[in-house]
């Protein structure tokens, strides 16, 4: 869409509207029904039917929900004081409102956040105390006041201190500890997919979490400003003259690995009106390819993110170049820009709004006059004095 | 006595100029450079015929291409080549030695020493203030780790001698560096465990010339050294006991075959990770193939074949999925197997 | 054709062997010439092995010395010694994908250059050495198909392919069949006689030693109990105190093994000689009867057997008549015991008095099996009603049986 010249602004509206519903629609098994109806009723009238990518919400009554958590199982949320109907297994019943979570990871923390129970649930990490302290203050101050324990590395949870914290429930990524769960009688959500994470359903997640804690509002309002988010994008960079090329991915010394093309990453690259290097490559998540496509993307690329902070090893450009020379030609390491994301961004995934504005920022600086980046570093072109110092 | 008018009717078996041998080395010379040409034909980006013979013609240009074919594919296929070649034969001195057809060249500890090293490397805050290494980090740990664990194979074979003793030590070598490496992988931060995991994975990606040129060299020169050596591994079929009978200097001989088989393993290791199946399954392939155990014959022979192997392997890895790429141990295993069962069913042998 | 020659193939002083510093056997000493054959006889873990793994120089000796054609062995480099010795062992090996032709010519290593090519006297060698094992119709097949007695062939050609002066074998003949095992030892000893290798082997089998061996050593008790010639050191007492067993006994005369049995049937009276008795002691023993005997020639093969077996038998000196003292203590033995057995023997003056205690036996009403042919002829008169001829080795086995069950229904009545 290079040099296409605009003429008012309907025509730009028009353009992003058609766009958005693009982008709605562009993820797979995605039902439309659902945002008319909440635009109309206000927040009274709940969708009977939500599907975000693999989860799905039914709302059968006032006393019944079911969800479809990421492994296709189903959970029926009942309220509390509300009797349990003859029909359910006992133990995919969860009781609604959620008073007790343990949470694998940190994008269900963020999420927990999102809906602002955070303080209130949240009982079990798989990060430790250190690791929050620096970006997450509130489960830091949880943690060291004791209602937030500590449960060990995720592939290798303590189950008995797990049982101890007595949880509602369970998020986590990890299908082989079901069995395990199931025998202490604790419900659990597998929060991972078989494929890679579209925008749209990163979006939507909190609306899948919301029913576990009557926050429906907040999950509401959440996906609002997201949303809010990517059409101010939208309209920013309609405008734009150019259309940057991005790649997102890591170099090692012999072996390089990318973010996928359909993952939110690359929705969002094309989004902002520029162009995913990777488009055509499929995967869950990071995947390795070879080299030689790398080198070849990335000769016309302008932008490079990478996986690893600055202080796990992608200190420079200069550093990175040394790291693989036979990628060091790449067109960002050159002449381009690099740029790697601050130890707080895998925490914040609750700014997702923030964070989408931040890339749109990246990519066209000059539509973003001012912006001060908050969880990426521009890489410097050698490594300073100082970065080698504060390195280890 | 018969035997003077027998010698012109039936050359024996396992001279050079019988006929089976010679045919499946020419079948397999072929098939290494029509491999060869195909791995710097075929990648992830498309170039045309023409667009390669220009490219090849001018081997300083600094276009994308060349960079891409003379630094990429043509390293990489060279890489295969000799990465197989160099395995191959490890394992086949080694199922030799133990007299064990199961054996690789990995029975001993070498991979999981490198394995150990590098995840020193990569998994701890060890190496931050070595950047001026980089990119060479990863190799050189991998090599030291894999030539200390050599260096204490041989002096525990200079002690006990081979057979069973040593390779018990050397396995027990193998689960204490894999121990170690698995509670480095337990307490590492995330960012750096995708790295290790895919540097363990095993892969010709990634050679430099210099790595290149060092393979070519120091493995060469290894080979060279065992064909010499294929005499007394002749002798050796029979065991050390008759061999010692025969005249071989068993002492000796048992070093400098230890020390050739995990130099040639620890090489490998160290510029391409740890690649399965190629040593264990190629030297059966060898000696089905060509029929016979003389070494004079299967040092070649099955350093060709593991070529072949390696090279068409590492073809399909990165090219069935393109751009994404497979993991080499994967599609050798998973291609190699079915191959070395039909061979054994086919020829009903007692290996 | 031996010839003593003034230096041994190999000769040890003072050799103790054994496993790290504990002596298994102390003090050997002997020499062994060039195209001897020299068997290593005792029970089992008394050494043998470790003796010969010792002089192949497998095994460290813990003392003493070994000189091979003159030289230490200790100096010899491996190459040079291969070329003076060669082995065949009992492990069992499989190399695979490797023809019989391949496996013999690795005994060429000492001979041929850096990469083992084998120039054409290379090739008549292993030819040769695969005619003199007599199998030359082996060569183009595959070693691991092959069966024991085969394989054990091959490995002696593989040996022979070094063209060693000294052979040493380990219980080569252990797992074979008869054919095999003589087959091997025939090889052997022509390797002796017609190449003048020196062969030292670890046997078991006494006899077969004791008839090819040029040297026999007695391995027991941590040393050498005896060493020289068969003929001088087997004796019936020798070998049964080499190997600890009574129950059988080695007679050098016969040149094997007789074995005894436990008596359980009762007590039978033979009356033979001329070699008629042999096979009849034995039955009998075999059946359980203690056995008396006589009158026999001294030195007469019934003798032979009759005394290994442990029978009591009365003979005479070679060349005398049956009479006199010798005749009353058989009548005197004759009345103790049950059964007759007339061995069928030949009849001539000598033995007339034979003859007689066969009449007597009978007028006395002692049953008699005759294996005769024309025994009524001969043994006419009184008594004759408890004749019973026999026409072979089986209708008197039969009737051997149903006496004994008819006697020990008698005795049963009597009791």
């Amino acid at each position: 869409m290079r040099g296409v010249s605009v003429r008012s602004t309907a025509e730009i509206l028009l353009v992003g509207i058609v766009l958005l519903v693009f982008l709605l629609s562009g993820c797979r098994q995605e039902a439309s029904q659902d945002s008319d109806k909440e635009d109309r009723s206000g927040g009274e009238a709940r969708p009977a039917f939500l599907q975000i990518g693999e989860f799905a919400v039914h709302r059968i009554s006032a006393n019944r929900t079911e969800v479809r958590d990421g492994a296709g199982r189903t959970l029926i949320l009942i309220p509390r004081g509300a009797p349990v109907p003859d029909d359910c297994d006992p133990r995919h019943v969860v009781r609604t409102p959620v008073k007790r979570v343990a949470a694998y990871g940190y994008f269900d923390v963020a999420a927990l956040r999102m809906l602002g129970v955070l303080d209130e649930v949240l009982v079990g990490v798989t990060v430790p105390e250190k690791e929050w302290a620096r970006c997450s203050a509130d489960v830091a101050r949880g943690m060291r006041e004791g209602r937030t324990a500590y449960l060990g590395d995720a592939s290798s949870i303590d189950f008995e201190r797990l049982k101890q914290m007595e949880p509602d429930l369970v998020l986590t990524w990890d299908p082989s500890s079901l069995p395990l769960l199931d025998d202490l009688h604790i419900p659990a959500v597998i929060t991972s997919t078989p494929q890679a994470t579209c925008l749209s359903a990163r979006m939507r997640y909190v609306q899948f979490l919301a029913p576990f804690f009557g926050r429906e509002k907040e999950a509401d309002a959440y996906f609002a400003r997201i949303d809010a988010a990517l059409r101010d994008i939208r309209a920013r960079t309609a405008g734009a003259g150019e259309q940057p090329k991005v790649m997102w991915g890591d170099i090692y010394e012999k072996r390089v690995m990318v973010e996928p093309g359909n993952a939110w990453v690359g929705e969002l690259v094309g989004l902002a009106q520029s162009s995913y290097q990777f488009e055509d490559v499929f995967g869950t998540s990071c995947i390795e390819i070879s080299v030689e496509r790398f080198l070849y993307s990335g000769e016309t690329a302008d932008i490079f993110f990478t996986y690893r902070s600055r202080e796990s090893g992608a200190s420079s450009k200069e550093a990175i170049a040394r790291l693989n020379p036979l990628i060091k030609d790449i067109a960002p390491l050159r002449s381009g820009r690099v740029f790697a994301p601050q130890p707080c961004y895998i925490q914040s995934m609750d700014k997702l709004d923030e964070i989408l504005t931040e890339i749109s920022a990246i990519i066209h600086p000059d539509l973003y006059p001012g912006y001060m980046l908050k969880y990426f570093d521009e890489l410097p072109d050698r490594d300073t004095a100082h970065d080698k110092d504060t390195r280890s | 006595m018969s035997s003077t008018a027998d010698l012109s009717i039936a050359p024996m078996q396992g001279t050079f100029l019988s006929r089976r041998p010679l045919l499946v080395f020419c079948l397999l010379i072929c098939a290494t450079v029509l491999l060869l040409l195909l791995n710097v034909a075929i990648g992830s980006v498309q170039y045309s015929f023409s667009e390669i013979l220009a490219v090849l013609r001018a081997p300083f240009d600094t276009s994308t291409a060349s960079a891409i074919i003379w630094n990429i594919r043509i390293p990489r296929a060279i890489a295969a080549v000799f990465g197989g070649a160099y395995l191959a034969a490890s394992g086949l001195l080694l199922q030799i030695y133990f007299r064990n057809p199961i054996v690789g060249p990995y029975i001993l500890g070498i991979s999981s020493g490198a394995t150990l090293m590098v995840s020193f490397v990569m998994l701890t805050t060890v190496s931050a203030g070595l950047t001026m290494l980089s990119p060479y980090l990863n190799t050189l740990a991998a090599f030291i780790g894999a030539y200390v664990v050599m260096l204490i194979v041989l002096a525990v074979a200079n002690r006990v001698g081979g057979g069973a003793t040593l390779l018990i030590v050397g396995l027990m070598m193998g689960y204490l560096c894999g121990a170690v490496s698995a509670i480095l992988t337990a307490l590492a931060e995330k960012e750096k465990i995708k790295g290790f995991v895919l540097w363990q994975l095993g892969s010709f990606s990634g050679f430099k010339w210099n790595e290149i040129t060092l393979l070519l060299l120091g493995g060469g020169l290894i080979i060279v050294l065992l064909y010499c050596l294929s005499k007394p591994l002749n002798a050796f079929l029979l065991g050390e006991e008759y061999a010692a009978s025969l005249g071989v200097n068993i002492r000796r001989f048992r070093l400098l075959i230890l020390l050739c088989s995990c130099a040639l393993a620890g090489m490998i290791t160290s510029m391409a990770g740890p690649v399965a199946f190629i040593g264990m399954a190629v030297p059966h392939m060898a000696r089905l193939s060509f029929g016979t155990s003389d070494n004079r014959i299967l040092i070649p022979g099955a350093c060709l074949m593991g070529a072949v192997v390696t090279s068409l392997c590492d073809l399909i890895a990165r090219s069935v999925m393109a751009p994404v790429e497979l993991p080499l141990s994967a599609i050798t295993a998973f291609f190699g197997a079915p191959i070395v069962i039909f061979l054994l069913l086919k020829r009903r042998v007692k290996l | 054709m031996n010839h003593p020659a003034d230096n041994p193939v190999l000769e040890v002083r003072e050799l103790s062997v054994g496993y790290k510093n504990t002596p298994v056997l102390r003090g050997l000493n002997f020499a062994y010439e060039r195209g001897q054959f020299i068997s290593l006889l005792g029970p089992n873990g008394a050494g043998k092995t470790t003796l010969l793994r010792t002089l192949s120089r497998h095994l460290p000796p813990v003392s003493g010395a070994i000189q091979v054609r003159g030289r230490p062995l200790e100096k010899l480099s491996a190459l040079e010694l291969a070329r003076i010795m060669a082995v065949v062992l009992t492990d069992k090996i499989t190399p695979p994908l490797l023809t019989v032709e391949e496996f013999v010519a690795l005994g060429r290593y000492p001979h041929t250059d850096y990469l083992g090519r084998l120039r054409p006297e290379d090739r008549a060698r292993i030819h040769g050495a695969l005619d003199d094992v007599r199998a030359g119709y082996l060569r183009q097949r595959q070693f691991s198909d092959l069966s024991d007695g085969e394989r054990q062939k091959v490995l002696i050609a593989r040996a022979l392919a070094q063209e060693p002066q000294l052979l040493l074998l380990d219980e080569p003949t252990v797992h074979l069949d008869l054919r095999h095992r003589i087959e091997v030892m025939t090889i052997l000893r022509d390797l002796c006689r017609h190449q003048g290798i020196t062969v030292v082997a670890s046997l078991h089998d006494v006899d077969v030693a004791a008839k090819i061996s040029d040297r026999v050593a007695f391995i027991k008790n941590s040393g050498m109990m005896a060493w020289g010639s068969p003929e001088s050191i087997l004796t019936a007492g020798s070998v049964a105190e080499l190997y600890d067993f009574d129950q059988a006994v080695f007679d050098s005369a016969l040149g094997g093994l007789e074995i005894r049995g436990s008596v359980t049937a009762g007590r039978v009276f033979v009356v033979g000689g001329m070699g008629s008795a042999a096979a009849v002691y034995r039955m009998l023993t075999k059946k359980g009867f203690a056995i008396a005997t006589g009158v026999l020639q001294q030195h007469d093969l019934d003798f032979h057997v009759a005394r290994a077996l442990g029978a009591d038998c009365i003979s005479v000196e070679p060349m005398e008549p049956v009479n006199g003292a010798g005749l009353d203590q058989a009548r005197r033995l004759l009345a103790t015991c049950d059964l007759v057995v007339d061995t069928g023997f030949a009849v001539g003056p000598a033995n007339q008095g034979n003859v007689e205690l066969l009449t007597t036996a009978l007028a006395q009403g002692k049953t008699v099996l005759s294996l005769r042919e024309n025994g009524a002829a001969l043994l006419s008169g009184a008594g004759s009603a408890h004749l019973y001829p026999c026409r072979d080795a089986d209708q008197f086995l039969h009737l051997l049986d149903s006496t004994v069950l008819t006697n020990a229904m008698q005795q049963e009545e009597h009791a």
